[in-house]
Formats: structure tokens, C-alpha cells, sequence
């Protein structure tokens, strides 16, 4: 469990560096199937609804991944976007906030310390991911992102959590069949490109 | 079904016939008092046979609710006279003798009066209805704290036992008696529409409050709106009598009493009604919230027990 | 599992499929059919679960998982809530037929109606308070499918956001309640300190009184009731703002045991407010549907009052008496859900013929729909609280318990006689309001071209209308035996005999079905004395001169000598402007403006400063969505570390 959470943290890196969405959300699905697996790995020595939460998790992992490749393919950016903050200073600003989460959250007395800390650390840079990129798409992979860093919580936790999952598992259908397909074809539709930066009116 | 019961009973069904005489009364006092000989007592049945013997009127365009009001009110009326004890007891069956059941069907015909003002239409009517309603949303509270302070010390709100609880002498000690007294002229004087808050001998629309309504009818149905107002005169005075007048608790000398204190309440109100000048109308609710302050004051007197 | 239970369930059911029902077909018809059949069911259980008071489901729970259950009380709000709906959901058929966005208005009434059902049945903490912001939620969303307009919106605004502010207070002492675990053990709020006993029970009339709609609370109902559709209005002031009054009394009564001695004044200071208050500002309202939105005010103002009454006899140990009183209470909210539901539907059946509800602009109804606008005269007699309808029971039923307060101490007795006498004055203001509003809807002449052409509607709009007004008649003639039913619902039970008219001890009697009998008879006696008279038509006598329809008397007109009594109170604005050439008048303008003192005193003022404060913090505002993710993350992570550091505790 240990390993797989730390490739998880691994991927949410990743995330934070590419520069394409394809390769962006090719790691994002990489992160839930290993999350999935994981879950399997566990289920057999659980009760009944962790396999159901499990199955909850592989199924969200491909349909998510599916929903985001063609969200993607309909919506081409005309020309690509340069994001003001360089590669290295984003991941070494991800870094430092998952270092800095993982220390200061308190323990939630799972059973799994270092489970405990990727999950915290996930959360973490999810949310780092929609500060710092520009591209709707991936501000929306964050918050997947972030999601993931829960259901890890609730996988590796003594004898799992299968409701935190299943509600997980909807959340992210939720956000991404709504927020970000129909609205990353709006926003493209309105403004020619899925640029954040051009959304300046979250304001009075 | 005690044989007293059934003798306030008839008492109470004579009143139904006697009620005109009460105003016919109050009118050759004021006559006498103003130095010319006046109309006999019985000239309001000589009124009303005048008036059963004519047609009615039907406005145009009017509906069942002009039609029917003045026997709504006629018969708001007639409960009203069952619904007030004579010398302390009445059938009581079916209709009882609660003090809020009364409020309740006066409010009832007031309510038919206003909503046939508006069938009809007419200025006067509805001019004279508006006051009336106006009137009535400082009258309502007024009477109610007259029952609360009976209530209080009868216990119950059941005209009967504060009709009895009044009798003797040890209740005019009180001062939320008197309070409840000075407040309860008000209202009669409210209810019978006597100046100087209502002048009912006029016609002008400038000055009529109960008289607009009337205006539109004729006939049955104005004989009908008259011996309404003459019962109102019955149900305020018995009233009257059976919580204000000093009363002994035995029920033949109650009788006796309720014969003689008639006649001298309706000389009392010819005496207020020449004394006083008429009201203006938007200073008419002064005065009444001014008899409300000093009923509650009293009611607070009466719970708190001083004076003792 | 129970009849009951079985009922329950399977009405549940069919209000959801009827609500999902609009989602895929076309029929609205047959889907409010079905809700209007599953509503049926549900009011059915509930009469049934008040006659036995044997609760199914669970009782209330302090863990935080869903557990849905009813007893006698919730029993009767599904009652309350079936004998409104059902009209309404028939209504709807007609109502919503012709429109262009009947499929969602008529799947959001469903969803409504089926979320007040679990607000009725929640036994934990965390279903009330979901489906409570649901029942906020709903009508706002289904106001704005069917309107759309800058007014519309403004207003569905501010009506979200009063009742979230104010409805803060109900989730605050909802949530102390759970914490201290008051919903299983009945001693848990007197163990408490005085501080958490003061914040759960101010939480409690706070947040149950915004959405009820209790003065000063108040300013969202106004705003909401009039723009919404007829049916959702006649929903929202027959049952939504009672359910409020019915998580008050779950907090007041059955779970803190009226164990505060202040609660009870409070509860009859804000009912003597809001009930004359209430009226006051109804009198001087020219739209009707505003009109009925202040006199619902007024209405839940006497339901508090009687409320206030109960608590307060309980204080004082006279259990029977209080058990009357909260009878009073539940009686009322019954009579003015039927009564103020047959009024908003009558209004929705002429709204849709004249599009505006100015009063003075009506007239003439009752000859042109005499079934439609012969109910709305019977809910108008029964709002004006006149014998021998229901309204009048109730309140007569209300009085009798304020005066009872004389058992009292002194200060209880005052304070009842005080709230007796408003409530006094109230009844008689109400009857003025509806007059005005009968003769100026049904009666006289039609005042615009297009109230002269306006028609009976299709029997689905009126039959709902006079099913509610026949419930007028037999509540009152029958209050002698659904009064002493609801006495044994209070949490003090007490046993009253039935009958035909309702003894109370320390009264005269209550003639509910006497005087009705007696009044139909004599007023026929008389009708046929008149009869048989020679009959004349004459034009109403205007000193000889022709009707003139400019001349007819306005609203304002009618209540003039009450406006001008009430000077002080009121501060009406009045302007007039003669137009004048040389020496002749070209034209006279008039203008009269009662102004809401709440809004101007206290609300416009606290809404200024909140912007001006909202002014300067929007310097923080940057438009970007990322730099607020930022915002969020560092103070999350700033706070960590300070408690990590031991800087907060």
C-alpha cells in the first residue's frame, strides 16, 4: 500500500510539471487504476461493500479518464498555452506545500501513518494544481486529484471506509460530467480558448 | 332545565318583542329634555308596522349579499339576545352564554353591514362603514377587557357566573369594578350609537357611522335593520344591568331589578346624549383607547390585589 | 409493518413518481394526478396516526444516521399538509396548462411537496436540517423557472437571503440539542448551563420564526409569496412557514420541556407584534397577493400567541389548561392553512384571466364566477375570524386561553390580557381588511374592461376552491370534536369531552354546530319573510345623479379613517400635484405611499452599511479563480501551523 501511495504522489507530481493535458490526464487515470488496485488487493480481506467501493473506484477511474480524453479532443487549443510560472518553480512550490500539509495536519489515527501522510500530501498538491495552471481542464484534474488523496485515506484506513469512496466516486462524475465538460466547452466556446487567465469576472 | 331557566328563557324571548320600546324611551327623554312633549315610547312599533306593510328595494346590479344582509343581521341579533342571561340565568341550550361567543356575533353583523355597503355601492353607505369598522377595531378590545376583568373575578367567562359573581355589595369595592364600569359605558354607548359617538338622528354623510348602511333599504328589510338596532339596545342595557347594577343574588328580585333599571339606563343615556356634543370622528378612538388604558389598568390592579 | 407505515411509504412513493414523472413525459396532467393521489395516502396516515398517537418508524435519534419516523404531531402536520396540497396539486392541472414552463414548475412541486413530507417525518438531526434548506431552496428555484425578471430575481434574493441568515439560528440550536443529546433523553437541556439553555432557545425563535415569518423577522414574505405561482404560494403560506412553527414546537415543547420562563413572554411579545402588525400593513396593501402574504403574518402571529399561552401554563403547572391552549395553537394552523390556501387559489384562478391583482382594478366577480368567488367569500368570512366559520373557533379558542392566563401570576395575567386584547383588536382589524377585499374583488362594478370579461374557469380551478371552503364550514360547525382530538396531541395531554359544541372548563360553551344550525335557520326564516314582500329595482341613490365609475370607492379610500387614526404609526407619504395653466386646473396627481417601517428603518439601514462594508472588502477581489485557490490554501495551511505551533488551542 505504502508504494502505490507514494507512485500516487509520484503522478500528482507529474501532473504539476507536464505541460500537455493529454499526458496530464493520462497520469491522473494512471493514479485512480493503481488507486483501484489497491482497493482490489485489499477487498478480499474486508466486508462486501469495500468490493462494491472498489469496483466504484476502477469503474470511476476509466469513465472519468474516457469523459476528459474526449472533452479534450473537442476543444484544441489554437495556440498553446504558456504558463507565467516556469516547470521547476511550480514543482518545487508543490513540494513545498505537501511538505508543509503533511506536517502540520494532525493524525487521524488510521493505522496507516505513511498512507495517512501521501493522502495529506495528494490533497495538497491537488489543490496547488488549480492555482498554479491556467488551463480549465487541468484546474479541474486538481480537484481529481485532490479526490484521489481521499480515497486513499479511506483505502488504506483499518478496515476501509467504503461510504467515503462510493461519495467520492460520485463527486468526481459530478464535477467532471458538469463543471468541466460543459463548461470548459463554454468557456472554449466563449472566449476561443481554455484559458483561465481570461476569466477575470469572479468578481462584484 | 330549572324552572328559573325557563323563566329567563320567556324573559328573554319577551325581549325579542320589547326591544323597541328601549329606544322609544331614550327618545321621549330626550324630547322631555329639550323641552318639547316628543313621540310616545311605542312609536318605534308604529315604525315598524309602517315599514312591514311597504316593498323592498333591490339595487342594480347588486347581489344575494344585499339581499340577505339585513336578516344576517336581524338574526346575529336575535343570538345575541339568547346569548345574554336575565337575572343571572338563561336556557342555556344550545347556543350557552359565553361573553366571547357575543363579541363574535356582533362582529358578524357588522361585517354584513359593511359587505352590503359595498353590493349596493353607495358613497353614504360605504363612508358610514368605514367608520364603523374603524370604530370597531377600538371597541372590540375594549369590551374584551370589560369580560377579562368580570372574568377574573367570576372565573369563567360564562355570562352567568359573572352576572352572579357581580351580585352584592363586596364586588364595588374593587376599583377594577369601576374601572370595568366607566370602560363598559363606552362601549354601550359604542355599540347602541349614541353620541357622542354616533349621532343616530342624522342623515348627513359627513356625520353617520351606523345610519349609512341603512340608507339603501326599505321596507321589511329597513324594519328588519331597525329592530336590529333596537336589540342592540336590549343586549347592551341587560348587559348593563346584569354586571354593573348593584343586584341582589336571588333570582325574583334580579327580575325586579332588570324591569326597573331598564328604563332609568335609557333615561341615563337621553341625560349623556344631551350633555354631549358630538365627537369628532378621528378623535373618537382616542377616547376609546383612552377607556381601554383605564380597564387594563384596572384588570392589573384587580391581579396584582392593590389597592386591597 | 404497520397500515400505517404501509400508507406512509407507499404515498411517499407516488408523490416521487409523480414528481419524476414530468422529467421524462409530457403529461403534467396525469404526474400531478399522481402526486395529488400520493398526497391523499400521506394525509390519510396522518389522520389516522392523530385518532391512535401510536408513533411508527423510529423515534428521534442523536446519531447522525438518517432515520425517518411520525407520531400524533407530525401526523397531524401530514394532515394539514394533505388537505392543502391536494387542492393545490388539482389546481395546478388547470393553472399550469397553458404555460411554457408547466413541465418543470409541476416536477419542482412535486419535489416541494415531497421534501416538506421528510421535514415532517426527520427523527435526526441531519435529515431536518438537509431537507430544511431543500425546503427553502425549492419554491425559490421554482418562483425563477416561471418568472423571469430583474424584480423577480431582486426578490428571490433577498428572500434566500433572509431566511439563511435568519434560519442560522435554527441550525445553531438544532445542532446544541443533538450535541447535548436532548432528542433521546428528556433531562438533557435542564442539566445544561444557562448559557447553552439561552443560545439553543434564542437560536430556536430566531431561525423558526424568520422562516415562519414572525415580525420583526419577517421582510422575505412579502417579497416571495406574491411572485410565485398561485399553487406554490397557497403551499408556502398554508404549510411551509407552519412547518417552521412545527420545528419550534419540537424544540419549545417536546424536547426542552418549556422549561425557560422567559420563552413563553418572548413567544407572546413577538405574536402580539406580528399578529397586529401583520394586519396593519395588510389593510393599506392595493395587491392582493401582497395583501394575503401580510395577513399570513398576522395569522402565524395568533398561532405564537396561543403558543406562548400553552408555554406559559405549563410554567405555571395548569396542565390542562395548557393542553388547551396548544390545541388552540394546532387548531389554528390548521383553519388558516385551509383558509389562506382557498384564498391565494382563488386569486391564481382570476390572476390568470386579468394578470394583475391591483384591488382597485377588480370588482364585480361574484356575478361573473359565482362558484369560484362564492369560496373566496367563504375564506374571506373565515380569515375575518366571524362566526360560525373556522377562523372564528380558532380564535375564539386562542382568547379563551390568553384569558385563562388570569390562573396565572400577576405577571402572566397581564401579559395575557394585553395579548388578548391585540388579538382582539387583530380580529376586528381583519375583519375590516377582508371586507374591503370582498367588495372590491367580488362585488360592485367591474372596474376595467378586463375584469368585465373574466369567466367562470374550468371546473379543475374551482373545485378545489369550493372543496376548501365546504372545509371551512365543517371545521367550524365540527370543532367539538377535532378540538378535544388535538388536546390529547400536546405534550401535556389532556381530555376534553366531544360533542356538538366544545365545554371548556371556565367558560360558556362554544356553539360550533348549533350556531350554525341556528343561523342558517333564521337567516331563511327572514329571507322568505322578505319574500313574500313586493319587490322594486332602483339605481343606487347618489343624491339623483347618474352612476359615475370614476367616483367608486378605492381601497385606499375605504381605510382612510384607519390611516389617518394611525398616523403616527403608519407615517403614510402622501403627495399631490395640481397641474395648473393660468387659472385652471389641468390635472390633479395623487400619490399615497404607506412605506414598510421595517424595511426603512432597520433593514435598508443595516443593508447599507453590510454594502459599504462588502465596498471595502472587495478590494480582495481579484476576478481570478486561482489566486483564490491560492487564498484558501495558504490560510488552511497558516492555520495548521498555528495550531501545530500551539498558537491557537
Amino acid at each position: 500500500m505504502t508504494a502505490i501511495a507514494w507512485a500516487c504522489v509520484g503522478c500528482a507530481l507529474a501532473v504539476v510539471f507536464v505541460r500537455r493535458r493529454s499526458t496530464a490526464i493520462g497520469f491522473v487515470t494512471l493514479q485512480s487504476l493503481l488507486l483501484a488496485a489497491a482497493a482490489f488487493a485489499r477487498a478480499p480481506a474486508r466486508s462486501p461493500e469495500f468490493l462494491v467501493a472498489s469496483g466504484a473506484l476502477l469503474l470511476k477511474a476509466l469513465a472519468v479518464g474516457a469523459l476528459l480524453v474526449w472533452s479534450m479532443r473537442r476543444t484544441r487549443e489554437p495556440q498553446p498555452i504558456v504558463n507565467d510560472v516556469s516547470a521547476i518553480i511550480r514543482l518545487s512550490l508543490a513540494v513545498v506545500v505537501a511538505l508543509v500539509a503533511a506536517a502540520t495536519v494532525p493524525g487521524f489515527a488510521s493505522g496507516a501513518p505513511s498512507a495517512e501522510h501521501a493522502a495529506i500530501a495528494l490533497v495538497a498538491i491537488g489543490i496547488t494544481i488549480t492555482a498554479l495552471r491556467r488551463a480549465t481542464l487541468l484546474q479541474a484534474l486538481g480537484l481529481l486529484v485532490a479526490e484521489n488523496g481521499v480515497a486513499t485515506i479511506a483505502t488504506a484506513a483499518r478496515g476501509g471506509v467504503p461510504l467515503l469512496i462510493e461519495l467520492g466516486a460520485v463527486f468526481d462524475l459530478m464535477i467532471i460530467v458538469a463543471i468541466a465538460t460543459a463548461f470548459h466547452s463554454r468557456i472554449f466556446g466563449e472566449f476561443g480558448s481554455g484559458d483561465a487567465t481570461a476569466l477575470k469576472g469572479l468578481r462584484d | 332545565m330549572t324552572g328559573t331557566n325557563i323563566a329567563a328563557a320567556s324573559v328573554q324571548i319577551a325581549g325579542l318583542v320589547l326591544a323597541p320600546v328601549l329606544p322609544g324611551i331614550v327618545q321621549q327623554a330626550k324630547a322631555k329634555l329639550q323641552g318639547r312633549p316628543g313621540p310616545s315610547p311605542v312609536q318605534p312599533y308604529r315604525e315598524l308596522r309602517r315599514l312591514w306593510r311597504k316593498g323592498v328595494v333591490n339595487v342594480d346590479g347588486s347581489t344575494f349579499i344585499y339581499r340577505l344582509a339585513p336578516a344576517t343581521i336581524t338574526a346575529c341579533a336575535v343570538i345575541g339576545v339568547m346569548l345574554v342571561p336575565v337575572a343571572g340565568h338563561s336556557l342555556g341550550w344550545p347556543l350557552g352564554a359565553d361573553a366571547i361567543v357575543l363579541v363574535g356575533v356582533l362582529a358578524l353583523a357588522r361585517f354584513a353591514a359593511a359587505a352590503a355597503s359595498w353590493d349596493s355601492g353607495s358613497g353614504f353607505a360605504l363612508m358610514g362603514a368605514s367608520r364603523d369598522l374603524t370604530f370597531s377595531s377600538f371597541i372590540e378590545p375594549l369590551l374584551l377587557l370589560v369580560f377579562a376583568i368580570a372574568a377574573l373575578r367570576a372565573g369563567s367567562t360564562d355570562l352567568r357566573a359573572i352576572s352572579d359573581a357581580a351580585s352584592g355589595t363586596a364586588v364595588w369595592g374593587s376599583a377594577a369594578h369601576w374601572c370595568a364600569a366607566a370602560a363598559f359605558l363606552l362601549v354601550v354607548l359604542a355599540e347602541t350609537g349614541r353620541l357622542p359617538i354616533d349621532n343616530p338622528d342624522t342623515h348627513l354623510e359627513l356625520t353617520m357611522v351606523h345610519e349609512g348602511p341603512l340608507l339603501e333599504y326599505a321596507g321589511r328589510d329597513l324594519a328588519f335593520l331597525h329592530w336590529s338596532a333596537a336589540a342592540r339596545h336590549w343586549i347592551m342595557l341587560v348587559l348593563a344591568t346584569e354586571l354593573f347594577v348593584p343586584h341582589p343574588h336571588s333570582f325574583a328580585f334580579r327580575l325586579a331589578v332588570l324591569a326597573a333599571a331598564l328604563p332609568l339606563l335609557c333615561i341615563g343615556l337621553a341625560f349623556v346624549e344631551t350633555w354631549q356634543a358630538k365627537l369628532a370622528v378621528l378623535r373618537v378612538p382616542r377616547l376609546l383607547a383612552g377607556g381601554a388604558l383605564l380597564a387594563l389598568i384596572g384588570f392589573a390592579s384587580a391581579s396584582i390585589g392593590w389597592p386591597p | 409493518m404497520s397500515v400505517v407505515s404501509a400508507a406512509l411509504i407507499s404515498g411517499a412513493a407516488l408523490l416521487g413518481s409523480g414528481a419524476a414523472m414530468p422529467i421524462v413525459s409530457r403529461r403534467i396532467s396525469a404526474a400531478l394526478a399522481l402526486q395529488a393521489l400520493g398526497v391523499a395516502g400521506l394525509g390519510g396516515a396522518g389522520v389516522t396516526l392523530v385518532v391512535t398517537r401510536k408513533p411508527v418508524g423510529s423515534g428521534f435519534a442523536g446519531a447522525l444516521t438518517p432515520a425517518l419516523g411520525a407520531d400524533g404531531l407530525s401526523g397531524f402536520f401530514l394532515a394539514t399538509l394533505a388537505i392543502v396540497a391536494v387542492p393545490s396539486l388539482v389546481f395546478a392541472i388547470g393553472y399550469l396548462a397553458a404555460n411554457p414552463a408547466g413541465r418543470a414548475i409541476a416536477s419542482l412541486t412535486g419535489w416541494f411537496v415531497l421534501v416538506l413530507v421528510g421535514l415532517v417525518c426527520a427523527r435526526d438531526v441531519v435529515s431536518f436540517l438537509a431537507f430544511w434548506e431543500l425546503m427553502t431552496v425549492l419554491p425559490a428555484a421554482t418562483i425563477l423557472v416561471a418568472r423571469q425578471s430583474r424584480r423577480v430575481r431582486r426578490s428571490v434574493f433577498v428572500y434566500l437571503a433572509v431566511t439563511h441568515v435568519g434560519g442560522v439560528g435554527a441550525w445553531i440550536s438544532l445542532l446544541l440539542l443533538a450535541h447535548i443529546g436532548a432528542f433521546t433523553d428528556q433531562h438533557a437541556f435542564a442539566g445544561t448551563s444557562t448559557a447553552m439553555q439561552t443560545a439553543i432557545a434564542v437560536g430556536a425563535i430566531v431561525g423558526f420564526g424568520t422562516k415562519a415569518g414572525l415580525m420583526p423577522f419577517h421582510s422575505w414574505l412579502p417579497r416571495a409569496h406574491p411572485i410565485a405561482p398561485s399553487h406554490i404560494s397557497a403551499l408556502m403560506s398554508g404549510v411551509m412557514i407552519k412547518l417552521a412553527l412545527y420545528g419550534l414546537i419540537r424544540v419549545e415543547f417536546t424536547w426542552t420541556g418549556a422549561r425557560l420562563a422567559w420563552v413563553p413572554y418572548a413567544l407572546l411579545v413577538l405574536g402580539g407584534l406580528s399578529s397586529v402588525g401583520g394586519i396593519l400593513y395588510a389593510l393599506v396593501q392595493h395587491d392582493l397577493k401582497r395583501l394575503l402574504a401580510f395577513s399570513s403574518i398576522e395569522n402565524v402571529g395568533i398561532i405564537v400567541l396561543a403558543l406562548g399561552a400553552a408555554g406559559l401554563l405549563m410554567n405555571h403547572g395548569l396542565r390542562d389548561l395548557a393542553a388547551i391552549a396548544f390545541a388552540a395553537a394546532l387548531f389554528h394552523t390548521l383553519n388558516h392553512a385551509v383558509f389562506k390556501s382557498l384564498l391565494f387559489l382563488g386569486a391564481g384562478a382570476v390572476e390568470r384571466q386579468l394578470r394583475s391583482l391591483d384591488l382597485d382594478h377588480i370588482g364585480g366577480l361574484l356575478k361573473r364566477m359565482p362558484l369560484t368567488g362564492g369560496a373566496f367569500l367563504v375564506g374571506a368570512i373565515a380569515i375575518a375570524g366571524l362566526p360560525p366559520l373556522n377562523g372564528w373557533a380558532s380564535e375564539w379558542l386562542t382568547l379563551q386561553s390568553l384569558l385563562q392566563l388570569r390562573s396565572g401570576s400577576a405577571g402572566a395575567a397581564i401579559a395575557g390580557v394585553v395579548a388578548a386584547a391585540a388579538l382582539a383588536a387583530t380580529a376586528a382589524l381583519a375583519a375590516f381588511c377582508f371586507v374591503k377585499v370582498t367588495g372590491l374583488v367580488l362585488l360592485g362594478r367591474a372596474r376595467t374592461d378586463a375584469a368585465a370579461a373574466v369567466r367562470e374557469p374550468a371546473r379543475l380551478m374551482s373545485a378545489p376552491a369550493m372543496f376548501l371552503a365546504a372545509a371551512c364550514v365543517l371545521l367550524g360547525a365540527g370543532a367539538g370534536v377535532v378540538v378535544p382530538a388535538l388536546t390529547r396531541l400536546a405534550p401535556m395531554p389532556a381530555a376534553i369531552g366531544t360533542g356538538a359544541s366544545l365545554h371548556i372548563v371556565g367558560t360558556g360553551i362554544l356553539p360550533a354546530l348549533p350556531i350554525v344550525v341556528v343561523l342558517v335557520v333564521l337567516v331563511l326564516v327572514l329571507a322568505v319573510l322578505r319574500r313574500t314582500s313586493p319587490a322594486v329595482m332602483a339605481p343606487t341613490w347618489i343624491s339623483g345623479q347618474p352612476q359615475d365609475d370614476r367616483l367608486a370607492w378605492s381601497s385606499a379610500g375605504f381605510t382612510k379613517p384607519l390611516r389617518l387614526v394611525l398616523e403616527p404609526l403608519l407615517r403614510p407619504e402622501r403627495a399631490v400635484m395640481t397641474v395648473s395653466k393660468g387659472a385652471l386646473v389641468r390635472s390633479i396627481e395623487y400619490r399615497s405611499v404607506t412605506p414598510h417601517l421595517f424595511d426603512t428603518l432597520i433593514f435598508g439601514p443595516l443593508e447599507r452599511v453590510s454594502l459599504r462594508g462588502a465596498h471595502v472588502a472587495r478590494r480582495l477581489q481579484s476576478g481570478s479563480l486561482r489566486v483564490y485557490v491560492a487564498y484558501l490554501l495558504v490560510l488552511v495551511l497558516g492555520l495548521l501551523a498555528a495550531a501545530r505551533l500551539g498558537f491557537i488551542g
